[in-house]
């Protein structure tokens, strides 16, 4: 019978929670699902990260390459993010070349990492003009269950950060390059940045961390994305039903308090480096 | 290589950094006649198995082989997508299988190549025998697989992820699939369920006359003993082709027992959560 309803009006049975302050999940409007974060699964890659927040799962994976700088910026190495969305994640999505959402997700990345600085170019480049570092830094989702951009940057960011790139130098007489894998250095990562997503339902209520149902009712996403000082890197508002300016203060503060959060996470992470934690 | 207009600008050409190092020869086997790993020739690896990971997806399934994962989710059936692959009489079922871009050693490109459509090909055909497709007529069953890391004998372990995560969709069947592979190293030594660096390093053989150097992937409905799918590839003579193919056979029954406790396991606890 639920069920039903549900299917049928799914405005009108959010509302008829929403009324006693509460969500289907049994969450309130403010709670976020469980984090769990885990380093080092996949060990084909120089970094590797999987997230989970609540059912919506993540994985990044970092391959650390060599190649050519561009002409344009000799002295700097490449990052190239990319979020894929594949069919495997949801029935929403069909298997074939990047949806709309994915395109939009891959540039959010590449901005937010450009913004933050997340990695500065310059520490990839090996030798000028000749050889530089590239990143590539794929997340890939495996359940899409809303929130994906806050999984992730989250998954990115603790990917990056196990990355250890091998010292490498070039060979003068036979222009290739040699590397040492027993000498490496870890990625010098600027900043840890954190995305909270908030929805609004019809303008009155800020709902936090929605699911794909929520997400699917209510009207755009906020996605705020700060750093452990406070600092606001980024805010991302496509469209949907018009906030206030309190409103969006409310959000703003929710997000530093998440940012702290999130940040015990990859401090536990980082000490024992290829394990689980969870908040 | 084409430049993809939907995904950020890369660098055409890339080498990954361990190419530049001085490359160790490996040996297949040790002097005691161990592997790599410490497995003997004959011990497949520890595998981990659970469905209904994916909860967005009709039946989903997890399967790790050490350092091999594969990650699988099945949705449908549902109506048929392209209108000139309508069926009347039966449903049709359609296989993915993709490489994540961290898989393996070299970074993969994202656009599928030959080798993917290839193996897809041979997904779907392993897996067809399994499936009734004449309960569900003018609809269509997709199945999707990502190989999260790979570290040899994917083919088994994306064949056998498929077959659980369609029993976890609640598709009928007629048995689940398992898959085992083989390495054949020269006519007596067949090792069982290879790595990435078994499966393509050379052994070094005494007889120089012994030339059979090959792989043998064998999909296998166990209850009823039928064999669904063959693959070989490389050098065989006709023997010791039949040989690995019933070793293949033996080391992917072994694996039924895995299969199904998974599978009741994964009844249980939905039995259990269901009536809370």
């Amino acid at each position: 019978m639920e069920d039903i309803f549900k299917h049928i009006q799914p405005v009108e049975y959010y509302k008829s929670f929403l009324k006693e302050n509460i969500r289907p999940d049994t969450r309130t409007l403010q709670q976020i699902r469980k984090t769990t974060l885990n380093v080092g699964p996949i060990t084909t890659a120089d970094g590797s990260a999987l997230v989970k927040i609540g059912d919506t799962m993540v994985m990044c994976g970092v391959k650390a390459e060599l190649t050519q700088p561009t002409a344009e910026e000799p002295k700097k190495g490449i990052i190239v993010p990319n979020l894929d969305l594949p069919a495997l994640c949801s029935s929403k999505f069909k298997p074939g070349p990047p949806n709309t959402q994915a395109q939009v997700g891959t540039k959010f990345l590449d901005n937010l990492m450009k913004i933050a600085n997340l990695v500065n170019p310059e520490d990839l480049c090996i030798v000028p003009d000749k050889l530089v570092w590239v990143l590539y830094c794929d997340v890939t989702c495996l359940n899409y269950d809303g929130c994906v951009i806050d999984a992730a940057v989250i998954a990115l960011v603790a990917a990056l950060r196990s990355v250890s790139l091998p010292s490498v130098t070039l060979n003068e007489e036979t222009d290739t390059p040699v590397t040492n894998v027993n000498e490496k250095t870890p990625l010098t990562i600027n900043c840890l940045p954190v995305a909270y997503s908030f929805s609004f339902f019809e303008s009155d209520h800020i709902i936090t961390d929605p699911t794909l149902s929520e997400e699917d009712i209510t009207s755009g996403c906020l996605t705020i994305v700060s750093d452990e000082h406070e600092n606001l890197l980024l805010v991302d508002r496509p469209g949907g039903v018009s906030i206030t300016e309190a409103q969006l203060e409310i959000c703003i503060q929710r997000s530093f308090k998440r940012t702290k959060e999130v940040h015990k996470l990859y401090k536990a992470v980082h000490k024992q480096s290829g394990s689980n934690d969870q908040t | 290589m084409p430049t993809d207009s939907r995904r950020l600008p890369a660098p055409d050409i890339s080498y990954d950094a361990k190419l530049f190092t001085e490359i160790e020869k490996l040996n297949l086997l040790d002097d005691e006649e161990k592997r790599a790993d410490g497995r003997y020739v004959t011990q497949p690896r520890d595998v981990f198995l659970q469905c209904g990971v994916i909860t967005q997806a009709k039946g989903s399934a997890y399967f790790e082989m050490n350092k091999t994962k594969v990650i699988c989710s099945v949705y449908g059936p549902k109506d048929i997508e392209m209108r000139d692959e309508f069926q009347i009489n039966k449903g049709k079922l359609k296989c993915e299988l993709k490489y994540a871009p961290y898989s393996s050693p070299k970074h993969g490109d994202h656009i599928p190549g030959a080798s993917d459509v290839e193996k897809s090909d041979i997904l779907l055909e392993a897996i067809s025998s399994g499936v009734c497709l004449q309960r569900y007529p003018k609809s269509q069953i997709d199945v999707f697989v990502i190989v999260l890391e790979d570290d040899g004998s994917v083919l088994p372990a994306a064949i056998t992820a498929a077959s659980v995560a369609l029993v976890d969709a609640g598709i009928e069947m007629y048995d689940v699939i398992t898959a085992s592979s083989i390495r054949i190293a020269g006519q007596d030594t067949f090792i069982i369920d290879p790595t990435s660096s078994e499966e393509f390093s050379p052994l070094n053989l005494e007889k120089s006359n012994d030339l059979n150097q090959g792989m043998v992937m064998v999909a296998l409905l166990p209850s009823i003993n039928q064999v669904s799918s063959i693959v070989s590839s490389g050098h065989l003579e006709c023997n010791v082709l039949q040989e690995a193919i019933r070793s293949c056979r033996y080391s992917a029954q072994n694996l039924h027992s895995i299969v199904r406790k998974c599978l009741v396991n994964s009844l249980k606890k939905s039995n259990q959560n269901n009536s809370h």
